[in-house]
């Protein structure tokens, strides 16, 4: 057997290993089948403890600054993780990459908000609507 | 090199390219991966078609307690880059498109949209939309040009239940098993063997949550009107965007 062709025998085996192992690193995309419905079930419980912050805002009739800080206060676990979750996302960035969350998010704005164009007006505090999924949250902006 | 040498290096190497193979072959019924091949086939030879999904999801709250949520929607394909939806689910009612350049999504209820750069195929798409924007295309893991391949990968064990009927329509049951979700398929009888029904159980929650999605109104030659696949902007729409999700923190984004 000629040198070359060991080296061509050898090097298709443990290609071959290599090839098979792909699949076990998760560097192959997976079926929903195997992924299941978990990723669903985490965010859902998230987006409950949003909703019944903002919930809890309206049936105090607060105002809209308070509204805002009682969300951001519900939410503030969540906004270390996004955070985070953005920084991985940065870090693993190709080019078409949703921008990160600005602030922490709520689903649910307070009442009496007034739709101007480009952002929600509820008393002195200015929201944006942002789509998670197909979701729609919310998180504070600068006044326009 | 010796003949013993050389015997040995070709076993070694027979090994190295059957081995991870044999362990890896499912212990699934040849009967039910056949019926599966031949729906994904079909599937995968579709140039235009559409359906309609009715889903559930279950999501367990942190009492333990599963709540179950509904969304409907309605979806045209047209391979290899273009895809046409509306969903529903009682609170957000959007239209979604990809042009095989731009994936945009108006929210009627909230009278506002968003696009974003997408990839430039199908299959790259519903990846991308799964994750990197969460949006979960319902029985998207069908739609797949290589869905025998992800939906066979991993599999534990496979058989067939049996016959049904879904919606009217005659149908084979089958049920699989990976580490961590237990999946039925009904596949259609006939000469379209199209997927009616879907079930993904999670078990490695101890509650089990499932996602069902029923798959009805096929239409596998639908006739696509010049610019259905246009994203047009409502005048009054207010421009949003997307933001992240993060699929181990499961936060609020």
């Amino acid at each position: 057997m000629s040198k070359l062709i060991k080296v061509v025998v050898i090097a298709a085996g443990l290609a071959a290993l290599f090839l098979f192992d792909l699949g076990s690193l998760g560097l192959v995309p997976e079926a929903e089948a195997i992924l299941g419905v978990r990723r669903r079930t985490a965010r859902r419980t998230a987006i409950i403890v949003g909703s019944a912050s903002a919930a809890q805002v309206s049936a105090a009739n607060a105002n809209a600054a308070a509204a805002q800080q009682q969300a951001a206060d519900a939410n503030a676990a969540a906004a270390t993780a996004q955070q985070q979750a953005a920084a991985a996302q940065q870090q693993a960035a190709a080019a078409q990459q949703p921008a990160p969350a600005p602030t922490p998010m709520i689903t649910t704005l307070p009442t009496g908000c007034v739709n101007t164009g480009q952002v929600y007006q509820c008393g002195d505090v200015y929201y944006k609507p942002y789509l998670q999924g197909t979701t729609v949250v919310y998180a504070q902006v600068p006044a326009p | 090199m010796t003949t013993v040498t050389r015997s040995a290096i070709a076993v070694l190497c027979v090994i190295a390219l059957v081995g991870p193979a044999v362990a890896e072959t499912p212990d699934a019924d040849p009967d039910a991966l056949q019926i599966l091949k031949r729906m994904t086939d079909y599937m995968g030879s579709l140039q235009t078609f559409s359906m309609h999904t009715e889903n559930t999801y279950e999501d367990v709250l942190d009492t333990g307690q599963k709540v179950q949520y509904n969304y409907a929607s309605s979806v045209v394909i047209s391979r290899p880059d273009k895809l046409r939806a509306e969903r529903m689910d009682g609170q957000e009612n959007q239209v979604i498109v990809y042009d095989g350049e731009m994936l945009s999504i108006y929210e009627r209820s909230h009278d506002l949209y968003a696009g974003i750069t997408a990839p430039d195929n199908l299959d790259d798409l519903l990846h991308f939309s799964r994750d990197v924007l969460d949006l979960v295309p319902p029985a998207g893991d069908m739609v797949l040009t290589n869905a025998y391949e992800l939906l066979s990968a991993g599999l534990t064990s496979g058989f067939v239940v049996g016959k049904a009927v879904i919606g009217g329509v005659i149908c084979t049951q089958l049920a699989f098993t990976t580490p961590v979700v237990d999946w039925q398929i009904w596949i259609a009888d006939g000469d379209k063997p199209l997927p009616v029904k879907y079930v993904l159980t999670t078990r490695d929650d101890p509650a089990q949550p499932q996602y069902i999605a029923l798959i009805s109104n096929w239409n596998t030659d639908p006739l696509i009107p010049a610019g259905f696949y246009e994203f047009k902007i409502p005048a009054t729409a207010m421009e949003t965007e997307f933001v992240f999700f993060d699929v181990d923190s499961g936060s609020v984004e």
